[in-house]
């Protein structure tokens, strides 16, 4: 059984961690340990297919996680693709001001394999400046460094079609500055660093289930600006780095041509009463390789009670440097979130993907529907 | 007087009912009339008001205004002096605040505050530390720390 690794690891985290907060001292150094789970099941209940380009998926297909090769197929309720087991530690010193963090995961979309998300240490240099060395998530979208969170996200998966890439992880350095204005709170953080991606569950989607394709983005360079006042926060980043891509599956042994690549974000948020509102946008430009990416995403919610019901609107077009056939689609999504405790929720979430893509265009696509539930908690 | 009109079997349901009612808001009362203090270093000279301090456990600024990193306490999820904190000084929920230090911890946005046990530790450690800062009962207050918000 598939599933058996995550779920013997959620059963682990619960006999360890039943309650919230665990922090140890020990000879001035506190040790904390902090844990988060998501417990999904979804079902395509329909939709159209191409069974041309299926690319060993059986479809109609709805696709959770880009980048974990998160994929629910159609006629069978799947535990799969959305669920996962984190734990985190953390070593600081007394004062709080250097520490080490490491996070794993384990994720259904991978069969229950763990893996390092998460490696970093920390120096808060001053009480504006802080730096990190280490493994980190790249911060590409508004969510991107929570996106495994689920207790902490209105969806059960993010909007695909923003959320969805084949990196997501550096490893490097960054420096953030934070500060105030009046009554504006900001930050600049500048990174860098690398990324080499063994086997990305993003290009199975596009090269067949069976694949294996490594990719690597060198001289990764990105500035994130992000200023928030009252009910009002914005973020804006720009990322730029070189890409190549090894498609090992077809006997490829070395990478090809690196090409540059450079990544726009966007995302205003709007926090007010029990009303809050995302908006974001991305603009990628890959003229070397293949072309440009757009994406965008408008989502609105509200809080009553225990309760919050979220709609969100999320679009993905390309436009490429040939004649070949761009890829389109879109999804609305419907999401109804219930608080059970002050560390759990459950959600409901209803997905209508419609592809846009014209006829003629190489890989898996089609529209679905699709339906989800979720446990989520944090410990 | 109302209750010594009514026939016995009534006044004994009524008092039955009532006396734990009473008993309830008595001590809900109590609650509500323990009075909170913010708390720092007696060396410490910044001044901060409660937007500040909503920011600091909020885990949106990391600093004092002259630039110091602060050094945040708190009790742990269980304890009553938490929960009045968070509901009167910072006006967020038990969950809403499990969010915020969700998105916080698991992205490595912030250190969640240092846990402490009792008021008196918390004095203790923002006594020796100058870039501390916690919270206690109002009638613990001594002369080894100083009150910045109440």
């Amino acid at each position: 059984m598939p599933f058996r690794r995550i779920a013997f690891l959620i059963t682990l985290g619960s006999l360890y961690f039943p309650v919230s907060s665990h922090a140890v001292d020990y000879q001035g150094l506190e040790f904390t340990g902090s844990g988060f789970m998501t417990v999904a099941a979804g079902r395509v209940f329909g939709g159209t297919r191409d069974a041309a380009v299926d690319q060993g998926f059986h479809c109609p297909c709805f696709i959770s996680d880009y980048a974990q090769q998160g994929v629910y197929q159609a006629g069978h309720w799947q535990a799969g693709p959305d669920s996962k087991f984190g734990l985190q530690g953390t070593v600081s010193s007394a004062d709080g001001r250097y520490s080490v963090t490491g996070q794993a995961v384990s994720r259904g979309a991978a069969n229950g394999a763990g893996n390092l998300e998460w490696l970093y240490a920390t120096a808060e240099l001053s009480g504006n400046l802080t730096v990190q060395l280490g493994r980190k998530r790249l911060p590409l979208f508004s969510y991107s460094e929570a996106q495994d969170v689920g207790y902490a996200l209105p969806w059960i998966h993010l909007p695909p079609q923003l959320y969805g890439w084949e990196v997501v992880n550096y490893d490097g350095g960054s420096l953030v500055w934070r500060d105030q204005w009046a009554q504006w709170n900001g930050s600049v953080q500048v990174f860098g660093g690398s990324e080499t991606r063994r086997d990305s569950g993003y290009w199975r989607i596009y090269n067949g289930r069976g694949s294996r394709t490594d990719v690597r983005w060198s001289d990764i360079l990105g500035t994130e600006l992000s200023i928030s006042r009252d009910w009002f926060s914005a973020r804006a980043v720009r990322i730029q780095s070189h890409t190549q891509n090894k498609l090992v599956s077809s006997g490829e042994t070395s990478f090809s041509e690196r090409k540059r690549q450079i990544i726009h974000g966007l995302s205003l948020g709007a926090d007010l009463d029990n009303w809050f509102a995302r908006a974001e946008f991305l603009y990628i430009d890959r003229t070397e390789d293949y072309g440009k990416d757009y994406a965008n995403l408008l989502a609105v919610g509200y809080r009553h009670g225990p309760w919050q019901p979220l709609l969100s609107r999320a679009i993905y077009r390309q436009r490429l440097n040939s004649d070949g056939v761009p890829e389109r689609h879109g999804t609305w999504s419907a999401v109804l979130r219930y608080d059970m405790t002050d560390d759990s929720a459950i959600k409901a979430q209803i997905d209508l993907w419609n592809d846009r893509t014209a006829p003629g265009f190489g890989s898996m696509h089609g529209d679905a529907r699709q339906f989800t539930v979720s446990y989520d908690r944090v410990f | 007087m109302f209750l010594a009109n009514l026939p016995r079997r009534y006044r004994n349901v009524l008092l039955r009912v009532l006396t734990p009612l009473l008993l309830l808001f008595a001590a809900q009362g109590a609650m509500a009339e323990e009075e909170v203090v913010v708390i720092t270093n007696l060396e410490n000279a910044n001044v901060i008001d409660r937007a500040y301090v909503v920011k600091v456990y909020t885990g949106a600024v990391k600093g004092w205004p002259d630039g110091s990193p602060i050094f945040v306490l708190d009790y742990g999820q269980d304890s009553e002096l938490r929960k009045i904190f968070y509901s009167r000084f910072i006006g967020k929920s038990p969950a809403a605040m499990r969010a915020i230090w969700s998105q916080n911890i698991f992205t490595g946005k912030a250190m969640p505050p240092r846990v402490t046990q009792e008021d008196s530790e918390m004095k203790r450690i923002v006594a020796g530390n100058r870039n501390a800062i916690g919270y206690i009962r109002a009638s613990q207050i001594d002369r080894t720390v100083k009150v910045i918000d109440r």
